[in-house]
């Protein structure tokens, strides 16, 4: 069913309307929130926060542009704001890889090795140095490649959830590529290239 | 084309690798927690607006029985005894009450709308306002402000109107009397009637027409009256008592009467 068409259903507080967007994005949700988090306890508290929280003020909600972005948006949230609070409570929380610094999180991207082994036959590039060259990539440029690549999600989505504008996710993306690009051993006029390509998305 | 080609190559190889990633292994449970949050804010929702509701329901029949208590609380009779009594009404209206009469309205209703019953004989003068109501067994009597005179017994109602006008309503229709207008009514039907100041006062007038005004007030007949034109009255006549009309008659012209029925003959000694 369309987003827009559940959404109705959700802001009148129809059960099955929670359950069928429940369904579609709590995957992604939770995969996205693990990245974040490191923590399963973490994310289904957060996944959980974000569904109640779109019941109790649904009447003051308005239909998001992309439901899926919104939801990722309000997990990212919900999770920085129970890393914040568990830090000012001085606990110690070995489940939150939040830094201490305010806004910044680690973000972890580790391939998955099966996937790996056939990539790096279909591509003939170095791939177990392309897990090294992600795990060098600064916080930030790991997120955006992964919504951008994994997620399908577009400028303006990952834009809205990683709440920088939209200029920002195209430069990002491009220096993740970038970065990428000079692990990888590759010359600098590709990277002109690449830069050009991302400003004409 | 080999930069081009490079390029979209490492961004096709971020396309097809998969990243690792747990399986989310308690989403079911997840979920239902989030319905059964749903499923109980509703009920209690439910419960709420029951409660409210039943309040409310409570709150309204305190207020009707609130007010039908003080209805009936405010329920006024007044009955006179042996004696006249007079009495003012919330409206400042005064009623003459005559011996044996009660009337019973009220004090609640009467902020509203003036409205009172009577059984007996009195007399109202209404301060103007609204419509003033009289209810009795045989006719309901409407003023807006004036004096009259009601006296009702179980088979017969009098209405005067001593100022304005008064509206009748009975069995027999409606009629207005107007000032010194009568109206008797027997149940079955109306008789109109004048009411008759106190006294009525002749100077040097012959008798035949003072007793033909006797005639008139007090529905009698006088046997060969014209035979008298040679006799002269001064004075008065009181036109509520007709045996003290008949003596003060008898003492200035030095005549007497004899009262059969509504005949009367005049006898000279």
């Amino acid at each position: 069913m369309l987003d827009e068409i559940i959404w109705k259903s959700v802001k009148s507080g129809d059960s099955d309307a929670f359950r069928d967007i429940y369904n579609k994005y709590s995957d992604e949700m939770f995969r996205y929130g693990f990245k974040l988090s490191g923590s399963t306890e973490i994310v289904e508290d957060a996944i959980q926060n974000v569904f109640i929280n779109i019941y109790r003020l649904r009447n003051n909600l308005s239909q998001p542009s992309s439901l899926k972005a919104y939801l990722l948006g309000a997990l990212k949230n919900e999770i920085l704001m129970n890393c914040k609070q568990s830090q000012k409570r001085s606990e110690i929380t070995e489940d939150c890889d939040i830094s201490e610094m305010a806004g910044r999180y680690d973000f972890n991207l580790d391939l998955d090795p099966e996937s790996l082994i056939i990539a790096s036959e279909n591509h003939q590039i170095k791939l177990d140095l392309l897990q090294s060259a992600i795990n060098r990539l600064p916080e930030r440029q790991k997120e955006a490649v992964y919504l951008r690549y994994y997620n399908n999600l577009s400028g303006q989505e990952i834009a809205e959830i990683m709440n920088i504008n939209h200029q920002s996710v195209r430069s990002t993306l491009a220096k993740a590529l970038n970065n990428l690009r000079e692990e990888l051993g590759v010359s600098e006029e590709i990277l002109i290239s690449m830069l050009i390509y991302f400003f004409t998305l | 084309m080999q930069i081009n080609n490079d390029y979209l190559n490492i961004e096709a190889i971020l396309k097809d690798v998969k990243f690792k990633e747990e399986k989310f292994l308690r989403k079911e449970e997840i979920c239902q927690s989030i319905l059964d949050y749903i499923e109980n804010d509703k009920r209690k929702r439910l419960r709420a607006r029951h409660f409210i509701m039943r309040s409310l329901a409570t709150a309204a029949v305190a207020i009707v029985v609130f007010v039908t208590g003080a209805y009936w609380a405010m329920n006024t009779t007044v009955t006179s005894g042996q004696d006249v009594m007079a009495i003012v009404l919330p409206d400042n209206s005064d009623v003459v009450m005559q011996p044996q009469t009660s009337i019973k309205y009220n004090r609640l209703a009467w902020v509203f709308k003036r409205d009172l019953s009577l059984e007996g004989c009195a007399e109202f003068s209404v301060t103007h306002g609204s419509t003033f109501t009289v209810n009795t067994a045989l006719g309901d009597i409407s003023v807006l402000g004036t004096r009259f005179m009601v006296d009702v017994t179980s088979d017969e109602l009098v209405v005067e109107c001593y100022e304005g006008s008064v509206s009748v309503k009975t069995k027999a229709g409606k009629k207005v009397l107007t000032k010194d207008q009568k109206l008797h009514f027997d149940g079955e039907e109306t008789t109109p009637g004048v009411v008759w100041p106190e006294f009525i006062e002749f100077e040097n007038e012959s008798l035949p027409v003072v007793l033909s005004k006797i005639e008139e007030i007090y529905d009698v007949v006088f046997a060969d009256k014209n035979s008298f034109a040679n006799i002269e009255y001064s004075g008065f006549i009181v036109t509520g008592d007709m045996e003290e009309t008949l003596d003060l008659l008898s003492i200035t012209c030095d005549i007497d009467f004899n009262v059969n029925g509504n005949q009367i003959s005049i006898i000279v000694p």
